[in-house]
C-alpha cells in the first residue's frame, strides 16, 4: 500500500460563519458543530471552545484527542468501521491531515480515568497537546445514561467532528506530502535484502467495557492477531476507546501519528527493511493471551523477522501480555525491544512493572508516572476541575482553594504514553 | 474445553455476585486483598486462572473492586499450573507494593464506586462468552 | 579550624585493633583518622577534618544490632558532624552489613548526610545501596586508591548541600530509583536505536534492567510417599550447642551437617540457633520449631514416609550472598543424590 500523506499546517482556529480553511486558519462555524454533536439524542449539551499553547487554560476532563484528517482519494473513508464505510479499507492513495490543531473531547465519562492538558505551566512539558491548537468539545449526557452508551456518544462525537473538519482540507493543497509505502510481503523482502526485517507489533488496548480500542470498527478483544499495512492506520483504522490511566492513553491522534511506525519509515531503506504491523491485543482472559502471543511469534517468524519493537497501552494485565509477546517472539529467534513507561511508586523504588521476563533485554522508558507535579491555577477551565481529587494521579485533599493542586504526572494526558512519543524517559539513580 | 459450571468466580464486587451467581460457582469477600488471598489458596490448590488477577490497568491502590475468574484442574490434568502460581503471587506482592506506596481510598463518591464496579464486572463479562462455547 | 567536621566508622580491621580474634569488641571511640581515613582526610584537604573515628567488631555488631546502633549513634551525635561515613567495606559482608545499617541509622536519627562504600557483590550493598549512597569500589583494600576521589567528591557536595548526580556520574551502586529526565531523542527512536544494534550484536544499553532470575524447575512428585526417604535442610541457623563449626549468624560462607540418629526431637540442650536475622527466644527453647524432628520421627513410626536422613544441613540465611547459597545448594544436592534421598523440606525462617 502507498500513501500520500499532505500536511496542511494550521497554526490558529477561529470561529467564523462556516467552516474552512484560508491561510493557515480553521474557521470553525460553532453552530454546525455543536448541531452534528447533538445529532445523538443521549447528549444533552455540546460546547466549544478554543485553547491555544501558552494560554493560562487548563482542559479537563479529557476524553479523546483527535486531528481532522480526510481521504482524498484511493478509497476508503477517514475512521472505517465507526464514521467512514467500512469497506474499501484505507491505507491507499491521498489523506489530508489538519497539522497542527486537534478535537478535544472534554466530559466526565467515569469518575477517575479521565485527564488534564494544561496549555502552559509547568505540565505543558509533559503534554503533547500543549503544543497544538485544540478546538474543545465539552459534552454532557442525558441524566441516568449507562456509562459505557455516554462513554460511546462522546467517542462519536469526537470522531464526527474530526471527519467533518477534516473535509475543509479536501481541496486545499497541503504545504507537505509525505509518502509512504510498504509492499506485499515477499516483494517488499525483496525491495531491502539486505537490510534486517522489522516489523511493529501494536498492542491495543482490549481489557473490558470503556478499556477498548476499535480496528475498522470491531472491538480489538474479538479479533486475532492480523497483519497491518501501516498506512491504514494512517488513515483512521484503529481509533481509541478506552479510559485507562491518562497518562499512557493511546488518544486517537496518537494511533494517526503512531512514533514507531513513523521511526520504522525514517529508517526504512537505509538501516532497516520496514515489513509492516502485527496487531495485537491485551485481553483479560488468560487463554486469549497464551494464544494471540503464540500468534503474534508465528506471524514474526512467518515474515522471517529480525527485530521487532512492541508497545503496550496500560499497566498490569498488559504487562504480562508484553512480557509473554517478548518472551515467544525471542525464542522464535527474532530480536525485541520493548518500549514502555513505569510506574515505581512516589520514591520511585519499587518494580517499575507488574510483570518481567528474563528475554527483555532492551527496553525503551517513557518516563514513570508517579513522579508529582505542582500544577498552578489558570485563568480559564475548560470543562470543570470538579474530579481532580478522584481522578487518576490526584488523591483527596490535593486541590487547593485557589485552583492549584498537587498530582501524579499520571494525571497529563498521554506524560508518559507507552509507545515512545515524548522524549520523557527515567532512569536509575 | 471449559464447562461454565465448573469456573469459580471471586469477587468483592456485589454486581458480579448478583449477575453470575445462578450460572456458576461466586465466592463473594469483603475486600480486594482477601479476592487475591482466596485466588492465591485456589491456585495451590490445583486450579487455573483465567483472567488476569489485575485486569483493567487500574493500579491496585485505585480500584476498590476484585474479580478474578478459576477453573479447577481435571483430575487427569499433568498440566503444571506453575505459571499462575507465579502470576497470582506476583500480582499479590505487588498488591501490597502498591499499598505501602500509598493505601487505597477508604471510600470514594457513589457514583464513583458505581464505576469502579461497572468496570470490574465488565472484566468478567467479556471472557463468559468465551468460556460459553 | 576546618569548615567541616566528619565522622568516620570501621570495623576492628581497619581500626587497627585486629582480626577475626577480635570480631567481638565492642564500640569505642577515638579522636583522630585512623586507616582508610587518613587518605580520605588527606585527600579532602584543610576545610575537612574526622573529628572521630568509632570502631566496632564486626560480630559485636551482626549479634547486637540494635545495641550496637544505639551506642554508635549517641556517639556520633556528640561531635555534630556534617558528613557521616562508613567503610569502605570493599566486599567483607558483616562489615558491609554493619556500614549498611549505622549509615542508615545516623541518617534517620540525626538527620545528617551519611556515605559508605562497597563491592557490588558485597551483601550490605544489596540490603542498603536503596537507602544509602553507596560508592562502588573494588573487592579489596587495594582499590581504595581508585574509588577514593569518588568517596571525596560525594562528601564535599553532601557537606555542601550540592546536588548529587547520578550513579554513573558520581561513581556509587545505583540504588533503583526511577528518576524522570527529557531524553535527547523521543522514545521510538531510542527504542529503534537499540533494536538496531541488538540485531547486529553490538553492545546497547537498556534503560529498565529486569530484575535477575534464577528459577530452578520443580523436581517430579514423589509417588511413592511410603518408601520415600526424606530429609531435611534449613537456614535458620540450628546448630549443636556450641556452634562447633562456627557457621556465621549473618552472611554465611559455610554451611553444617549434623547428626539426628537416635533422637526423637530436637533437645534445647543439644541444639540452639546462631541466626541474627530473628528473634531467637522461641526456637532456643524448641528448635523442632525450625527442625520439625519430633512430628518428623512420628510420621517416620506410622508409616507415612520410608525413612528420615539421619543428619540435617543447616547455615544461616539472613545477608547471605545468593551466591554462597547456590554453592550450598548444589553441594548439598549432590550429596543428596549420592545417597538417593527421594525428598526434601526446606525450612526457612
Amino acid at each position: 500500500m502507498r500513501l500520500e500523506l499532505g500536511k496542511i499546517e494550521i497554526r490558529d482556529i477561529q470561529f467564523a460563519d462556516r467552516t474552512y480553511i484560508g491561510d493557515h486558519i480553521l474557521y470553525v462555524n460553532r453552530e454546525e458543530i455543536e448541531k452534528l454533536v447533538l445529532e445523538d439524542d443521549k447528549l444533552l449539551s455540546c460546547r466549544l471552545d478554543i485553547a491555544r499553547p501558552n494560554e493560562a487554560v487548563r482542559i479537563t476532563p479529557v476524553k479523546d484527542v483527535i486531528e481532522p484528517r480526510v481521504k482524498v482519494s484511493g478509497g476508503g473513508e477517514i475512521f472505517p468501521g465507526v464514521i467512514g464505510k467500512v469497506s474499501p479499507p484505507v491505507g491507499e492513495g491521498r489523506t489530508h491531515a489538519l497539522d497542527g490543531c486537534c478535537v478535544v473531547t472534554v466530559g466526565r465519562i467515569v469518575g477517575f480515568q479521565e485527564g488534564i492538558i494544561d496549555m502552559s505551566g509547568p505540565a505543558a512539558d509533559y503534554c503533547p497537546f500543549s503544543k497544538t491548537v485544540n478546538l474543545c468539545v465539552v459534552i454532557e449526557p442525558k441524566e441516568g445514561l449507562e456509562t459505557h452508551v455516554y462513554e460511546r456518544s462522546g467517542r462519536l462525537a469526537g470522531l464526527k467532528v474530526a471527519a467533518f473538519l477534516g473535509e475543509a482540507g479536501r481541496h486545499v493543497k497541503p504545504d507537505t506530502v509525505e509518502v509512504y509505502e510498504t509492499k506485499p510481503v515477499f516483494k517488499q523482502a525483496a525491495e531491502f535484502p539486505d537490510l534486517p526485517k522489522v516489523g511493529y507489533v501494536h498492542m491495543l488496548q482490549s481489557q473490558g467495557l470503556l478499556h477498548d480500542t476499535y480496528y475498522y470498527g470491531v472491538d480489538a478483544k474479538q479479533f486475532v492477531p492480523t497483519f497491518m499495512y501501516p498506512t491504514e492506520i494512517m488513515d483512521g483504522a484503529i481509533v481509541s476507546g478506552n479510559c485507562v490511566a491518562p497518562c499512557d492513553k493511546v488518544t486517537t491522534y496518537h494511533h494517526l501519528h503512531n512514533p514507531v511506525i513513523d521511526e520504522c519509515y525514517k529508517r526504512h531503506g537505509k538501516e532497516i527493511n520496514f515489513m509492516g504491523v502485527i496487531l495485537t491485543n491485551e485481553n483479560v482472559f488468560l487463554a486469549d493471551k497464551e494464544r494471540h502471543s503464540d500468534m503474534v511469534a508465528k506471524l514474526a517468524e512467518w515474515m522471517e523477522l529480525d527485530g521487532v519493537l512492541i508497545t503496550e497501552e496500560g499497566y498490569g494485565n498488559p504487562d504480562t501480555d508484553l512480557m509473554m509477546n517478548c518472551r515467544k517472539v525471542e525464542r522464535k529467534g527474532t530480536k525485541v525491544v520493548l518500549i514502555t513507561d513505569e510506574f515505581p511508586g512516589k520514591d520511585g523504588k519499587s518494580q517499575s512493572l507488574a510483570d518481567t521476563c528474563e528475554e527483555a533485554t532492551a527496553l525503551a522508558s517513557c518516563g514513570q508516572g508517579n513522579m508529582t507535579l505542582h500544577f498552578p491555577a489558570m485563568e480559564k477551565i475548560i470543562g470543570m476541575q470538579d474530579y481532580i481529587e478522584s481522578q487518576i494521579g490526584g488523591w483527596a485533599g490535593c486541590m487547593n482553594e485557589d485552583g492549584s493542586f498537587e498530582a501524579e504526572i499520571q494525571i497529563i494526558i498521554a506524560s508518559t504514553i507507552a509507545n515512545g512519543f515524548n522524549t520523557l524517559a527515567a532512569k536509575g539513580y | 474445553m471449559w464447562n461454565i459450571g465448573k469456573a469459580v468466580i471471586v469477587t468483592n464486587n456485589d454486581w458480579v455476585f448478583e449477575k453470575y451467581k445462578t450460572i456458576t460457582h461466586v465466592i463473594c469477600l469483603g475486600t480486594y486483598e482477601e479476592v487475591l488471598i482466596k485466588t492465591r489458596d485456589l491456585v495451590h490448590n490445583r486450579h487455573h486462572l483465567l483472567t488476569h488477577p489485575q485486569a483493567s490497568s487500574l493500579k491496585p491502590n485505585q480500584t476498590p473492586y476484585r474479580s478474578v475468574m478459576v477453573y479447577p484442574n481435571a483430575a487427569d490434568d499433568t498440566d503444571d499450573n506453575m505459571n499462575d502460581i507465579i502470576l497470582i503471587e506476583k500480582c499479590l506482592e505487588v498488591f501490597y507494593q502498591w499499598q505501602e506506596i500509598a493505601p487505597a481510598p477508604g471510600k470514594y463518591t457513589d457514583n464513583v464506586m458505581r464505576d469502579f464496579k461497572v468496570i470490574d464486572a465488565s472484566m468478567i463479562d467479556s471472557v463468559i462468552p468465551r468460556i460459553f462455547i | 579550624m576546618a569548615k567541616y567536621k566528619i565522622v568516620h566508622y570501621l570495623n576492628q580491621f581497619f581500626g587497627g585493633i585486629g582480626g577475626e580474634d577480635k570480631a567481638g569488641c565492642l564500640p569505642e571511640v577515638r579522636e583522630e583518622a585512623i586507616g582508610p581515613g587518613i587518605a580520605i582526610a588527606q585527600a579532602l584537604g584543610e576545610d575537612y577534618e574526622i573529628a572521630a573515628t568509632v570502631i566496632c567488631g564486626d560480630n559485636y555488631f551482626g549479634e547486637n544490632l540494635d545495641e550496637a546502633a544505639d551506642t554508635i549513634v549517641e556517639m556520633v551525635k556528640n561531635y555534630r558532624p556534617n558528613v557521616f561515613v562508613a567503610g569502605p567495606a570493599f566486599n567483607a559482608g558483616r562489615y558491609g552489613v554493619a556500614c549498611g545499617t549505622i549509615c542508615k541509622a545516623v541518617e534517620e536519627r540525626l538527620g545528617i548526610p551519611v556515605l559508605t562504600g562497597m563491592y557490588e557483590e558485597n551483601p550490605g550493598a544489596d540490603m542498603f545501596k536503596k537507602d544509602v549512597i553507596t560508592v562502588r569500589t573494588g573487592n579489596s583494600a587495594a582499590s581504595l586508591r581508585k574509588s577514593l576521589p569518588n568517596i571525596v567528591n560525594l562528601i564535599r557536595k553532601m557537606a555542601a548541600g550540592e546536588e548529587i548526580l547520578g550513579p554513573y556520574e558520581e561513581g556509587y551502586l545505583e540504588r533503583g530509583i526511577r528518576v524522570n529526565y527529557f531524553a535527547q531523542k523521543r522514545g521510538a527512536a531510542r527504542g529503534m536505536d537499540m533494536l538496531i544494534k541488538k540485531m547486529k550484536g553490538e553492545p546497547f544499553e537498556t534503560d529498565l534492567p529486569m530484575p535477575k532470575f534464577d528459577r530452578v524447575p520443580p523436581a517430579e512428585a514423589i509417588t511413592d510417599m511410603k518408601h520415600a526417604k526424606i530429609a531435611v535442610v534449613t537456614s535458620g541457623g540450628i546448630v549443636p550447642q556450641g556452634n562447633p563449626d562456627h557457621i556465621e549468624s549473618s552472611n554465611a560462607t559455610k554451611y553444617g551437617v549434623y547428626s539426628i540418629e537416635g533422637m526423637d526431637s530436637m533437645s534445647p540442650e543439644k541444639f540452639t540457633t546462631i541466626h541474627g536475622g530473628y528473634d531467637r527466644q522461641f526456637v532456643m527453647k524448641d528448635p523442632n520449631l525450625v527442625v520439625p524432628l519430633d512430628v518428623l520421627r512420628e510420621m517416620e513410626k506410622e508409616g507415612e514416609f520410608g525413612e528420615l536422613v539421619n543428619y540435617f544441613c543447616t547455615t544461616t540465611g539472613t545477608g547471605t550472598a545468593t551466591s554462597s547459597a547456590a554453592k550450598f545448594g548444589d553441594s548439598i544436592g549432590k550429596k543428596f543424590v549420592d545417597e538417593h534421598v527421594d525428598g526434601v523440606i526446606l525450612v526457612s525462617t
